[in-house]
């Protein structure tokens, strides 16, 4: 057997533990089979989800702090819908209108929080409006939707006139309006909410809209069926053109049947502006008798625009469907090129059993321990799987070896294949499992979820692999001895002979440790620029051209700024909010951090004081200050406050006046620029003291993002450092020696310095998403290296040479290892055609990670031993003589 | 040769642990003028030099017609108000808090007076009051006046500040009096040390002709033929400019605009024609040389009245401006600057056929 001290007893152990595995290949069979079928069915109740809390380092400060004020201040679940006039401003009648109805649809959706909701057509969204006798009362802007050019004027000048509504959620053009909705986190359905807003909130009043507001849901009656009736008709429109009347229903366009509003605007948003289309309608007050009205699709006059990480989800899931399309093909192109290796079905077939098995322990048990499958994540099963495929080609390929070397005897051969590549197999199991189990030490329940399945869904493999294995070759017929043998003629075999050969030449080894230690050095110098969070300003999820990508990129350069950080004043007493110093300090804590770059705008109770202060004076501007004493405070609050009801309120500040909240809206959650925002927080609030409150970050997407790169910061190296600590543990038990850690961690090294550098240098960040796949590469390398030293040792034993060991093991253990890299590198490099910018970046840079690992463990590591010829292998050369036969046929192969 | 491997094996590990990258701390965003500034007020010393104050303890000054500007330290971070220049080195600025700010070096440096405008409330309590309007003759004169009917003036060069309330003399009776008691006083003008005007809320026009120690109401003859007959009801005006002891235009709520030309016996409304309501307030008005006129308010709202003639006009200011304009001021004829809300500065060099934005 493969380690150096251990004893032929050892192996025996395994060559027996093979055969009785046949012996009793029923039994074993049947309950492998029922557990398997269990966990098959608990593949199939798996989810598709996302959790947020899941996604945040529960035990950090900033994301206490945001657990504890997002349900009133708002959390990081945003959405923001802009709506743009694509000519002129928006205070026409229609658009006001579409404003209105757009945001009351926005409130329907499904998780929307009906108190956080910001925009000028909503009732929180409040002016003060003098009255006779001079009273002041705080109205909603838009009460219902305006009928006269004179309401729009009138909705103009209060925006205008009230600064905490121009410029925030008007663009200071007047060409735009933002609806702003926070959602509950525990309703999160990112999937509902992207279908709701598709349908309902977009599509009616952009490209489906006619120039004609039809008429919605009754919302006491939801349930009862809402025919699209012509409410109010614009004139100068295309409804008014094809002579639609009010009250006219539409029941059908082109024949398909209408049921309301939303089945009207999918079908008209499906034709292109200037088609002109067939309504059936039924007329206002008339008879039962359809008509048909011609109507000429018009150019969308409005344009809308969805950002925050909701919406960003939903588009995720939308492309989750790619992961199906590349998961088909890969399987295919797999199956094909097994085939072609192979020569045979069986070692087509093989590798897929190992694969569906473990996928469905692996599957089966994250449905068990109740955790959804995240659609980010979905390359790291995908990954498992092609590892159970690639240990089990090792397998086959030592299943034909020993087949031959057995003289065609079948039982033979499957047992000294099981036995001799029990060690390589469950190390490189083990390696992976454990490697990847130290995750669990960041403190993110999503990770450590992760951890725990990807963990144990590898150790799923030992199942098919160890267990499973004999039993299933021992039930499938034998190969055809022609088969086997024509895997050594081919011109794979002769390019992999070549390849090995000019590598363990004299120039081959110098060049080899050159090559390797000048890419190390390259590396090193570029893994300086890796960034932790996000590096880019855009989404890094989705490609930068896609549509969400381009919304954001939009509202961010009409608003200035759309991800939110939440600061929490927390006052020490009752009505501290009222103290003047403290709302000064929100105010110029607003003012200092406006000035960083990154940092759009920002808003907070002082900027409501502002406000009312003024608008209480008869708009005289020099109002709009933060009054000078409490008692004045108050009295602004009372008018503004007095006769909201407190679920309105609460999103400025609590009912006692104790907390309040500056949000500032960043323009994007650039890792960088988290970690400035965050670092300048913590510079102003500890030189402007607060005497009667604090300052507490953070919450909103920027502050608890912010607390997820500060534990992955905390984490990365550590898990790094873990990682190698775990595989070098492992390999010192198996090989019994000091020294082969260190060997075979030099291939896993350089790839993980070129992996860094391939991440800094393509601008991928280490967040949340990227740290799991990082780390299992680094347990998803050893295998490589691990195979190939084992049969180092295995032949050495043999024939006592190491530099003929070491061709021999590259020529057989390495040839195997080297089709597993290229279709695993072939298949992970498919995701280079995901719609999801991550997966698609993923995939790449696993593929390299993979290649890399490959080609060291192919090239360096043989060379390493032969430089340095290590003592732990040349200590096995004296056992050469116990073992017979196995070096004359070697010798016969090649 | 094979211990070789582990000091490889050492360096290589170094390698892998490598470094992280440190974040870069982009500089603040130093502007002199950002869109969160609020200007209060401004004041053209000549074609290219002015000085600009507002929110937040802010004193701007241009000496190349405002293509560029530099932020003056003012030591304050409460809202300056109003700016007065008497000569080249002669200025004072009040606020928010009752803040008066004195130069003596041309406006490089400002230094706090004390300004006594303090209001003690029936509990004892002290609120220091805010003074929106200032007017300085030369550079032993000024007066300031803001809430609660304050009016505080110097005639030491600030030195020493009075303070006192200027007292209603309209007997007004019921509730309402209370809150005439004591009228909000925005601005403050005088011709001589001699004669000087003050407006306020409910209207409040303040005449004095001994340097400010009595003062006399004349807004009641607003009320002929507008059909207010309360005078509670007059709109407040905000802004007063005095061209002599004679002629003074003020501007207030409502688009109005106020005129006297006989020293205040009588004061009327004068003609505004608009092709849509004016309907935000005015806040501030000037007239220049040459009998034209200005006049600032709510939602970009710029008055116009031609020379020679009495009626007023909107202004084209040639772009689109949205919120609130408060100061104007004009060097000469050709040259003048408005400023407003959302740090907007605009410059015109051709008697305002066109203004041009100043950005910082």
């Amino acid at each position: 057997m493969s380690s150096g001290t251990t004893s032929e007893q050892d192996k025996r152990a395994l060559y027996w533990l093979g055969e009785r595995l046949i012996d009793y290949r029923h039994p074993v069979m049947v309950v492998v089979l029922i557990v398997t079928g269990l966990f098959a069915y608990w593949s199939f109740q798996l989810k598709l989800e996302t959790s947020f809390g899941d996604l945040l380092p529960q035990s950090h400060p900033f994301v206490q702090t945001h657990n504890k004020y997002a349900g009133t201040f708002g959390g990081a679940n945003n959405i923001q819908l802009m709506v743009e006039s694509k000519e002129g401003d928006i205070f026409t009648v229609p658009t006001l209108t579409r404003i209105y109805k757009i945001t009351e649809e926005m409130d329907r959706v499904y998780g929307v929080n009906h108190n956080q909701i910001d925009s000028i057509g909503h009732r929180t969204t409040r002016y003060l409006r003098a009255q006779s006798g001079g009273f002041l009362k705080a109205e909603p802007v838009m009460l219902s939707v305006p009928k006269t050019t004179e309401d729009a004027t009138a909705i103009r000048r209060i925006v205008h006139n009230t600064e905490s509504i121009y410029g925030i959620l008007v663009s200071l053009d007047d060409h735009a309006a933002l609806v702003r909705a926070n959602f509950i986190e525990a309703r999160l359905d990112h999937r509902r909410t992207f279908t709701e807003i598709n349908e309902r909130v977009i599509a009616p009043f952009e490209k489906g809209w006619i120039g004609a507001l039809i008429k919605g849901t009754d919302p006491l009656h939801a349930d009862q069926p809402a025919p699209a009736v012509v409410e109010t008709l614009y004139r100068g429109t295309a409804a008014a053109d094809a002579g639609l009347k009010q009250g006219d229903a539409i029941v059908s366009v082109e024949g398909k049947p209408v049921k309301d509003r939303v089945a009207l605007a999918a079908l008209i948003a499906k034709y292109n502006p200037g088609a002109a289309v067939t309504l059936g309608v039924k007329r206002a007050g008339g008879s039962d008798q359809v008509e048909n009205v011609k109507l000429t699709i018009p150019e969308p006059d409005l344009q809308l625009y969805v950002a925050g990480e909701p919406r960003l989800y939903g588009w995720v899931y939308s492309y989750a469907t790619d992961v199906f399309w590349i998961f088909t093909v890969t399987w295919c192109a797999e199956w094909i090129l097994r085939w072609l290796y192979f020569h045979d079905w069986r070692g087509a077939l093989r590798p897929s059993i190992t694969g569906v098995i473990a996928a469905f322990w692996g599957l089966g048990f994250v449905h068990l321990i109740g955790f959804a499958l995240d659609p980010l994540i979905l390359v790291m099963p995908f990954l498992v799987s092609a590892r159970a495929v690639s240990h089990a080609i090792q397998m086959h390929d030592r299943y034909y070896e020993e087949f031959e070397r057995h003289n065609w005897d079948q039982r033979k051969a499957i047992v000294a294949a099981f036995a001799e590549l029990f060690v390589p197999t469950f190390a490189g199991v083990i390696t992976d499992a454990l490697g990847v189990l130290v995750i669990i030490l960041v403190p993110v329940v999503m990770l450590q979820k992760l951890a725990v399945v990807i963990s144990w869904w590898i150790s799923a493999i030992t199942v098919s692999e160890m267990l499973l294995n004999p039993i299933v070759y021992y039930y499938l017929r034998a190969p055809d001895p022609e088969v086997v043998l024509a895997r050594d003629r081919g011109w794979y075999k002769a390019a992999i002979n070549r390849l090995t050969d000019y590598n363990l030449s004299a120039f081959g080894k110098r060049f080899t440790l050159a090559f390797w230690l000048i890419l190390a050095v390259i590396g090193a110098f570029m893994m300086q620029g890796l960034i932790v969070g996000d590096p880019t300003s855009a989404s890094p999820l989705v490609w930068s051209d896609s549509p969400y990508n381009v919304s954001h990129a939009h509202i961010q350069d009409k608003f200035g700024g759309v991800e939110p950080l939440i600061v929490v004043a927390e006052g020490k007493d009752r009505d501290a909010m009222k103290d003047p110093q403290a709302l000064r300090t929100m105010v110029k804590f607003q003012r200092f951090l406006e000035r960083d770059p990154a940092v759009g705008y920002s808003f907070s109770l002082g900027d409501i004081l502002r406000s009312v202060n003024m608008v209480f004076h008869e708009l005289e501007p020099k109002w709009g200050v933060i009054p000078n004493t409490a008692r004045d405070v108050g009295q602004t609050f009372f008018v503004f406050f007095a006769n909201l009801p407190p679920t309105e309120t609460a999103k400025y500040v609590d009912p006692s006046y104790t907390t309040a909240h500056v949000t500032f809206f960043c323009r994007n959650h650039k890792g960088d620029n988290v970690a400035r925002i965050i670092a300048r927080c913590q510079e102003f609030i500890r030189d402007n003291p607060m005497e009667k409150a604090n300052f507490r970050l953070a919450g909103g997407l920027i502050g608890v993002l912010a607390a997820a790169n500060e534990a992955l910061v905390r984490n990365d190296l550590l898990m790094n450092f873990l990682g190698f600590f775990t595989i070098y543990v492992i390999v010192l038990f198996s090989y019994r020696s000091w020294a082969a850690g260190l060997y075979l961690l030099a291939p896993l090294f350089i790839s993980n310095i070129l992996i860094n550098a391939a991440m800094a240098y393509f601008g991928i960040g280490v967040n949340i998403n990227t740290l799991p796949l990082v780390t299992v590469g680094v347990g998803f390398g050893i295998d490589y290296g691990l195979y190939i030293l084992s049969r180092i040792i295995e032949e050495i034993r043999v024939n006592g040479d190491l530099d003929l060991s070491i061709r021999e093991a590259l020529v057989t253990s390495g040839k195997a290892v080297s089709f597993t890299a290229f279709c695993m590198v072939g298949g992970t490099a498919l995701w280079a055609f995901s719609n999801i910018r991550f997966n698609a970046v993923m995939g790449g840079l696993l593929a390299v990670w993979m290649f890399v690992s490959f080609l060291a463990s192919e090239t360096l590591l043989p060379v390493m031993i032969s430089f340095f010829r290590p003592g732990f292998i040349l200590r096995e050369a004296a056992r050469a003589a116990q073992r017979p036969a196995v070096a004359a046929t070697a010798a016969a192969v090649s | 040769m094979r211990r070789a491997c582990i000091p490889v094996a050492t360096a290589l590990l170094a390698l892998g642990v490598g470094c992280h990258h440190e974040v870069e701390m982009v500089p603040l965003i130093e502007k002199t003028i950002y869109i969160t500034d609020r200007f209060y007020d401004v004041q053209a010393l000549s074609t290219d030099h002015a000085f600009v104050v507002g929110y937040g303890g802010k004193i701007i000054e241009t000496t190349n017609g405002g293509q560029s500007w530099d932020t003056r330290p003012s030591g304050v971070e409460t809202a300056l108000y109003a700016v007065r220049f008497v000569d080249d080195q002669h200025a004072w600025i009040s606020g928010q808090d009752g803040v008066i700010l004195h130069t003596g070096d041309g406006g490089k440096t400002w230094e706090k007076q004390e300004s006594n405008a303090i209001f003690q409330d029936t509990d004892g309590s002290k609120t220091q009051l805010y003074l929106f309007g200032l007017h300085a003759l030369d550079k032993d004169h000024a007066w300031a006046v803001g809430d609660r009917s304050i009016l505080t003036s110097t005639s030491d060069g600030g030195k020493t500040w009075r303070a006192r309330k200027v007292a209603m003399e309209a007997d007004l009776s019921g509730g309402e009096s209370l809150a005439a008691a004591d009228p909000i006083l925005y601005d403050v003008k005088f011709t001589d040390p001699e004669h000087g005007w003050i407006v306020g809320e409910f209207g409040k026009i303040m005449h004095t002709a001994d340097g400010g120690e009595t003062w006399h109401e004349q807004e009641k003859t607003l009320m002929e033929g507008t059909g207010i007959f309360d005078p509670l009801d007059l709109p407040t005006l905000f802004g007063i400019h005095a061209k002599s002891q004679q002629e003074a235009i003020a501007a207030g709520l409502e688009g109005h605009i106020a005129r006297t030309r006989d020293g205040g016996q009588r004061w009327g409304f004068d003609q505004i024609e608009v092709d849509y309501p004016l309907v935000d307030p005015l806040l501030r008005v000037t007239e220049l040389a040459d009998g034209s006129g200005w006049a600032t308010g709510l939602a970009g709202e710029v008055m116009r009245r031609e020379p020679g003639e009495s009626v007023w006009h909107r202004a084209k200011l040639g772009q689109d401006v949205l919120t609130w304009l408060h100061g104007i001021s004009f060097s000469d004829q050709q040259h003048g600057w408005l400023v407003g809300g959302y740090g907007l500065i605009y410059r015109t060099t051709d008697a305002g056929k066109s203004w041009l934005p100043s950005q910082g």
